[in-house]
């Protein structure tokens, strides 16, 4: 197979759950082809050196969704990436944000069950008969869902959402695009049920739309789109719902939505922008009142040094904070950031050097800003 | 130990067969319980790679007859005539019903399903969704599936052993890959739906999973394999890696050319008339094997080639019909179709043998029904007929959900007792196997000497000296592979053990696939003999059929239905 011109050296994440406590690291230097794909090298692995390394593959030619894995920390399809693009050592671990059963190979029962929940299948008020032949569909009308049935239920997707990463019940893209997929079809009725299920638990609006699920799908699916035409067809369909009652169960939000449960934390993460809104208008005043002179400038001041203006910096304060902490939390937990060719550095860098940043920030901030303001 | 579980019958595979099968069985009775034992998720099943379409009438220039005399042609009339016209008269069925539940066929601008050109179809008639047919089809068969709460999955449960008590077929004993534990899944019939076996031969368009499993299970049970010596190699198959560039790039008009720029399946005689690309596979893979034999191939790393060139489709035709061809034609071979030539080369495609079914997909052993690529239900005789395929999944799928079911209604349970024996027996036999230490042989070794030897007996062109000197190799690897050792013991999703389960089974496979090629002393279809190049029917019209015994195979025959069209020599 190989013609051992080159060598690599792959550092593959082990896991037995029969022998082992935790994952543990372990190395491999093996000759590689050049035409390779980084499944070859495992099967290489499994086939000469090591028959107990367990990953999941069966096409080798990315349609059947079986072979995804974290390669340098990126969610990819093994049988797809040519291992030419990585340097002499490659990382392989099984794909994050789902628990592993074994080495390489990750629980996937959790993405069928959300894969039912969204009910992907025609759903029609009155059954087709086959008997009057197959339904007429145009060209457009296919275009309309056609990208979102591209879906191979590869699961990079979850792997790089970082919502999945701190939700796990998010019902999460592909779930959601292929639910979408269906009710955007000519064919199907059932897009009031699926709203439901949009709405419910695990529901779309968990989506921050960071886009990492369309930017790692081997098939362009772009399930960030589909999530969030999802998110809009849900809210209107809830607000028709409110106006022109169609009968039927009225419209369900979750029990604890929106004030308890995690969904507290989403709720007050959007009420935030109230405080950036106030925020920015309090900076167009002082913008506004440094161009007008020195005297309404300093009137301003003065009318700023009260009470309710303290009060209102401590909550934006507290507010900030919360909200710094949530969305420095996503980062790198699903993904470090993309830079170029270069490695990225460990996580635990990341987070402190944002965190350091942020900090340091608010407290130049804070200081110009007292300065100025007493 | 072992878990017992029990149903109304037992589906082992998940691919178009099987889940058309527990769909079908759902329409039946909607509150029976439906097991559905597949060794990996069912969307993974190899039907997924499927490219190029899916035949059914549809057309108004176009009808059953017409249908049913290319199969017939196509099978060197080796098919069975009455399976034939059964088979065209539902496959329109099918096809509409496949488009109710969601399948996203391609269309027309006035609405309707688009149906496009196949070789060895004188018409349009294949169904299809851009290049991914088997994905989009599959996929729609497993999500309608969902909503059937009945059936019951037992998904990565890899099936080891029929249970048979008193004659009649109870259960399945199906080992779960992810805890190790050994589950007897009963029910009062089986359907087999395990797919193909293109995994014998080491260049093949099959994935990893296509290792005959559901046929050498039933070989075992006693149920002979049909037509094993029938191996379709499709023409065009990347160099290499063996993926497959589906039919549908000549269906579209694509040329295969030689490497003095001829279009010699235009230009020379090959036996496909003014078909030229558009000729059934078999002939197709004979003309670029004897083209490169001539000298008038390609060379390049991975042996010798010739080219598909789609360059004057232009990139418009490519993108909207072919995206999945432009797609892999970039990843796997670095070659953009809409630019440059693909080089490719024949590649072992599909299995018209199997487990040997009659119209009703039952077997020899009752309880067990068999469909899709594992059956021989003789729709295909010694040549099938592209796209032919997925329909007859989903035409004998249907069938075997219905008829298991009627089979299941008047049928007892059997003995419990003894069916658990069974299971502990079979569980005891994996566990030994686990790891098992002692031992000179190597896995890998013994899979890369079975493709060698299947290549050199079975391949395109036969000869008996090989295909005999492949049947006692075969042998012999039976015996080095009572001798194996492995490395893993861990009783979670041991890999290793699959591949020795599977291992087993391929050689089963390969004995019946090269024990039948010898016996059949003449050229039909698939079967080509360099020492016997004619089709003789006056001793050869009838099918072999392929029957276990500890002592090597023992070999039978079964008459081939006539009576509609009058078998003729096969010209294009
Ligand atoms: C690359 C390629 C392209 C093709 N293109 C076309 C085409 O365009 N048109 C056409 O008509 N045909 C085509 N074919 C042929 C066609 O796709 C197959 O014959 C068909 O899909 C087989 O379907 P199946 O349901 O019988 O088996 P599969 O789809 O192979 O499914 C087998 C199932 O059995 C399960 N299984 C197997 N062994 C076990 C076991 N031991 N225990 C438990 N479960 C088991 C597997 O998990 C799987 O779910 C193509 C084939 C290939 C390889
Ligand atoms: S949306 Fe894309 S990344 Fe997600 S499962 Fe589907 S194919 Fe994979
Ligand atoms: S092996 Fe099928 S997608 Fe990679």
């Amino acid at each position: 197979m190989s013609d051992g011109h080159q060598k690599k050296t792959f550092v593959i994440t082990r896991f037995d759950p029969d022998q082992d406590e935790a994952p543990r690291k372990q190395s491999y230097e093996i000759p590689v082809h050049p035409d390779w794909k980084v499944l070859d090298a495992l099967n290489f692995i499994k086939d000469e050196i090591d028959a107990t390394l367990s990953h999941r593959w069966s096409c080798r030619m990315a349609v059947c969704g079986s072979c995804g894995m974290m390669v340098d920390g990126e969610p990819r399809l093994t049988c797809k990436e040519a291992l030419s693009q990585y340097g002499d050592t490659v990382d392989v671990a099984p794909l994050a944000n789902f628990p592993v059963v074994r080495d390489l190979v990750i629980e996937a029962d959790g993405f069928m069950e959300k894969l039912t929940h969204v009910k992907p299948w025609i759903i029609r008020a009155k059954e087709l008969a086959v008997e009057e032949g197959p339904m007429r569909q145009s060209p457009g009308e296919l275009e309309e869902f056609k990208q979102f049935s591209m879906c191979i239920n590869c699961m990079l997707c979850y792997s790089a959402c970082p919502v999945v990463a701190n939700e796990p019940e998010f019902i999460g893209p592909a779930a959601i695009a292929l639910g979408h997929r269906y009710s955007l079809d000519s064919r199907d009725e059932g897009a009031a049920e699926r709203n439901k299920v949009f709405r419910g638990e695990g529901s779309v609006f968990s989506c921050s739309f960071a886009n990492e699920c369309s930017e790692v799908c081997p098939k362009h699916v772009d399930p960030a789109a589909a999530v969030n035409q999802a998110k809009l067809n849900a809210v209107i369909d809830w607000a028709t719902d409110l106006v022109l009652p169609r009968g039927g169960e009225p419209p369900q939000l979750p029990d604890h939505f929106p004030f308890s449960g995690r969904y507290l934390a989403y709720t007050l993460f959007d009420l935030t922008g109230i405080l950036y809104l106030l925020l920015g208008f309090l900076v167009l005043c002082a913008v506004w009142s440094l161009g007008s002179g020195e005297a309404v400038w300093n009137d301003m001041l003065e009318r700023h040094r009260n009470i309710f203006y303290l009060g209102f910096h401590a909550i934006a304060l507290v507010g900030l904070i919360f909200v710094g902490i949530r969305f420095f939390g996503f980062f790198p937990k699903a993904q470090p950031p993309r830079v170029g060719p270069v490695k990225p550095p460990p996580k635990g860098v990341i987070l402190v050097g944002l965190y350091a940043l942020w900090i340091g920030v608010t407290v130049c901030l804070s200081i110009v800003l007292a300065g100025g303001v007493f | 130990m072992i878990e017992v579980t029990r149903h109304d019958i037992v589906i082992v595979g998940g691919g178009a067969a099987g889940l058309r099968a527990a769909i079908a069985a759902c329409e039946v009775d909607p509150a029976a319980s439906i097991a559905l034992v597949s060794k990996v998720y069912p969307m993974r099943s190899h039907t997924v790679s499927a490219e190029g379409g899916a035949a059914a009438v549809a057309r108004d220039d176009d009808n059953f007859e017409m249908h049913g005399y290319d199969t017939v042609k196509g099978s060197d009339f080796l098919g069975d005539q009455d399976v034939i016209k059964y088979f065209v008269e539902q496959a329109p069925r099918e096809l509409t019903l496949l488009e109710h539940w969601g399948c996203p066929w391609s269309r027309n601008e006035d609405g309707t399903v688009a149906t496009r050109a196949f070789g060895g179809m004188s018409t349009k008639r294949t169904w299809y969704a851009t290049d991914k047919v088997g994905f989009h089809m599959l996929h729609a068969l497993f999500q309608h599936s969902l909503r059937f709460d009945n059936i019951v999955r037992y998904d990565e449960h890899f099936a080891t052993k029929l249970l048979v008590d008193g004659g009649v077929v109870r259960g399945v004993a199906a080992l779960d890959v992810r805890t190790g534990v050994v589950r007897v899944v009963l029910g009062r019939a089986v359907i087999m739906a395990t797919g193909g076996a293109g995994k014998i031969f080491p260049f093949t368009t099959n994935g990893n999973i296509k290792t005959g499993d559901g046929m050498a299970l039933a070989y075992r049970a006693g149920v002979a394999l049909k037509d094993m010596e029938f191996v379709q190699y499709h023409p065009t198959g990347l160099p290499g890696t063996g993926i497959l560039i589906t039919e549908a790039t000549r269906g579209e008009g694509g040329y295969v050319i030689n490497s003095e720029g001829e279009r010699f399946l235009a230009t020379r005689d090959y036996g496909v008339g003014t078909k030229a690309e558009l000729g059934p596979r078999d002939m197709i893979s004979r003309a670029i094997i004897q083209e490169i034999e001539a000298g008038r191939g390609f060379s390049g790393p991975y042996g010798e080639y010739v080219h598909l060139d789609l360059r004057h489709l232009g990139e418009e035709k490519i993108v909207a019909r072919l995206p999945m061809v432009r797609e892999i034609s970039k990843i796997y071979i670095g070659v953009d179709p809409v630019h440059e030539p693909i080089p490719i080369r024949p590649v072992v495609h599909y299995m018209m043998g199997g487990i040997d079914t009659d119209i009703t997909t039952a077997t020899s052993l009752p309880g067990l029904y068999a469909a899709g690529e594992v059956a021989s239900a003789s729709l295909n005789g010694s040549n099938r007929l592209g796209s032919n395929s997925l329909t007859e999944c989903l035409v004998f799928g249907a069938s075997a959900g219905r008829n298991a079911m009627a089979f299941a209604k008047g049928s007892s349970e059997g003995s419990e007792d003894a069916l658990r024996r069974e299971g502990e027996e079979e569980a005891a036999r994996i566990v030994a196997l686990r790891g098992k230490q002692k031992g000179g042989e190597k896995l890998s070794r013994i899979r890369s000497d079975l493709h060698q030897t299947m290549e050199s007996g079975c391949g395109v062109y036969r000869m008996q000296e090989t295909m005999d000197e492949t049947a006692r190799t075969v042998a012999q690897l039976r015996g080095r592979y009572a001798d194996i050792a492995l490395e893993d013991s861990s009783t979670v999703f041991n890999t290793e053990l699959i591949a020795a389960l599977e291992m087993g089974n391929m050689l089963d496979v390969a004995e019946a696939v090269a024990n039948s090629a010898a016996s059949r002393n003449e050229s039909r279809g698939a079967h080509t003999r360099r020492d016997a190049p004619n089709r003789d029917d006056q001793n050869f019209l009838y099918h072999t059929l392929c029957h276990f015994d500890p002592a090597g195979p023992r070999l039978g025959k079964k008459d081939v239905t006539l009576g509609h069209w009058e078998p003729e020599e096969r010209k294009y």
